[in-house]
């Protein structure tokens, strides 16, 4: 056997993946030869190299409770959720996927059209997301209480690692009423909480990429999924997401993201 | 006991309970394939995330006496394959995948030999960040192959099923996103002073001393005569 052919299966053979003819083969050539003796130190070394200089990552330390609570949160749903109650979920999923793929091929090149996500049964829960939910239903206290976009920012100049600009709305009725810091994830987010028609509507801004729409939801489009019941419509701009959600109507929210400007 | 626990069935307490046992110890082991493939804490931390919900939703279908490990290793593969589909797609096409022919004459047997001395601890860790980036350096389907085989020692057969190729590929493919990551490493090493580039090395004194050496008559004279 030639040191060329030792080359290509000196790795599987350090692997003890060759099959015993090979492997006996390898290792005769080995024997006989200085240049393929010092070839297998080098790959063995060169291996325990990769192992020991790649290794050494620990999880975080919420990473396991934050699974077994999610874990928590899906058992919860699926005993809370009946038979009936998610085949009309199912039914409206899919009606509502039709119905957005139908307006999506007539006016998309016009206005941005939301587009789903995913089909629910293909993409993972979206930990984010679930995370979104919360952060509205807890409805927790504002650390700032301000109406003024600019006071907003201000406030969050220090505390956040990206500058946050609020949403501004064309619509009269939505009002800004303050802000609160938040961890999504790993992150701080910047929560806004805004007031339409006296219902609640939160934002998220965050700078944590969402698994879901990568690759998939482009700068300026809006794309949303329905959670616990919630709406959440998403939009990307620049390397921040904003995430919208609130007890207010799907259409109403939807139009709302669509219509999302940045204060400056 | 987690104060949640009474609010589920038995059947439900007693599959989170196994899955805490059994699938649960090898989240370490799926952060390091995660972090090393995505090259991003936050998304290993939702890449594992999302395995490990999937893994749950789907452990009745783990065939008790296989490879816990490589099953949900499988599953989160499949989960950043899918995740990020089209970027690997743009990658492949621009990279011309697999099409870089690996040439095994870049190994001088002076770079092999340096390597294998022992190192001393600053050597190993300028090293261990070299390999770091070499294996950065890689395609996403050399990094997949890198990190499933010599990170988390997979059997070539189970890496064979998580990618849904043949044995033979998974070691034609593995020899060459090795030898791509070596022939990064040298380069560094030789970089970091480790490996001395000896062929260059004596390539460029030759050419020095020509250049710097003064204009001499009777050299040039004695070298004709003994080229003649």
């Amino acid at each position: 056997m030639k040191c060329e052919l030792i080359d290509r299966r000196i790795g599987a053979y350090i692997d003890g993946e060759l099959d015993p003819m090979s492997m006996l083969d390898v290792e005769r050539h080995i024997e006989a030869c200085a240049r393929c003796q010092e070839m297998l130190v080098f790959e063995e070394r060169f291996r325990g190299l990769v192992r020991e200089s790649l290794e050494g990552v620990e999880p975080p330390r919420n990473l396991k409770a934050q699974i077994l609570s999610s874990i928590d949160s899906s058992e919860r749903k699926a005993a809370r959720g009946s038979l009936a109650a998610r085949a009309a979920q199912v039914f409206v999923a899919a009606a509502s996927l039709t119905l957005i793929v139908g307006i999506g091929l007539q006016q998309r090149a016009l206005s941005p059209e939301p587009l789903a996500f995913h089909e629910a049964s293909l993409s993972p829960p979206s930990l984010v997301l679930d995370e979104v939910v919360r952060i509205h239903s807890s409805a927790l206290p504002a650390d700032v209480r301000a109406q003024a976009p600019s006071e907003i920012s201000h406030y969050f100049r220090d505390k956040v690692s990206f500058p946050v600009q609020p949403a501004v709305f064309d619509d009269g009725e939505v009002r800004l009423m303050g802000a609160r810091l938040h961890p999504v994830g790993s992150r701080t987010a910047a929560v806004l909480y805004y007031e339409v028609e006296g219902r609640r509507v939160t934002v998220v801004v965050t700078d944590r990429d969402l698994p879901d729409p990568t690759g998939r939801l482009r700068e300026g489009e809006v794309a949303y999924r329905d959670v616990g019941g919630y709406t959440l419509p998403v939009v990307k701009v620049g390397r921040l997401t904003y995430i919208f959600t609130g007890d207010v109507e799907r259409e109403t929210l939807l139009r709302l993201a669509r219509s999302a400007r940045l204060a400056r | 006991m987690r104060p949640t626990a009474k609010l589920f069935s038995r059947k439900t307490n007693a599959k989170r309970e196994a899955f805490e046992a059994e699938a649960m110890p090898h989240l370490e082991s799926l952060y390091l394939a995660a972090r090393r493939l995505t090259r991003s804490e936050t998304e290993a931390d939702d890449l594992v995330q999302d395995t490990m919900l999937k893994a749950y939703r789907f452990f009745d279908r783990f065939e008790p006496g296989t490879n816990m490990r490589a099953w949900l290793l499988k599953i989160q593969t499949n989960s950043y394959i899918n995740r990020y589909r089209r970027r690997l797609r743009e990658r492949a096409f621009r990279e011309g995948e697999d099409a870089r022919p690996v040439s095994e004459s870049m190994m001088s047997r002076g770079a092999i030999r340096a390597l294998s001395n022992p190192l001393d601890e600053a050597q190993r860790r300028m090293l261990a960040a070299a390999i770091q980036e070499a294996l950065d350096s890689l395609n996403e389907s050399q990094r997949m192959l890198i990190v499933l085989a010599d990170l988390e020692e997979l059997a070539y057969k189970e890496i064979a099923e998580i990618l849904g190729c043949p044995v033979g590929t998974v070691m034609s493919r593995l020899h060459r996103a090795r030898k791509a990551m070596q022939a990064h490493l040298i380069d560094h090493a030789i970089d970091l002073g480790i490996v001395e580039p000896v062929q260059e090395n004596e390539v460029s004194a030759a050419h020095d001393e020509g250049a710097d050496a003064p204009v001499s008559l009777e050299a040039y004279r004695m070298a004709r005569e003994g080229a003649q």
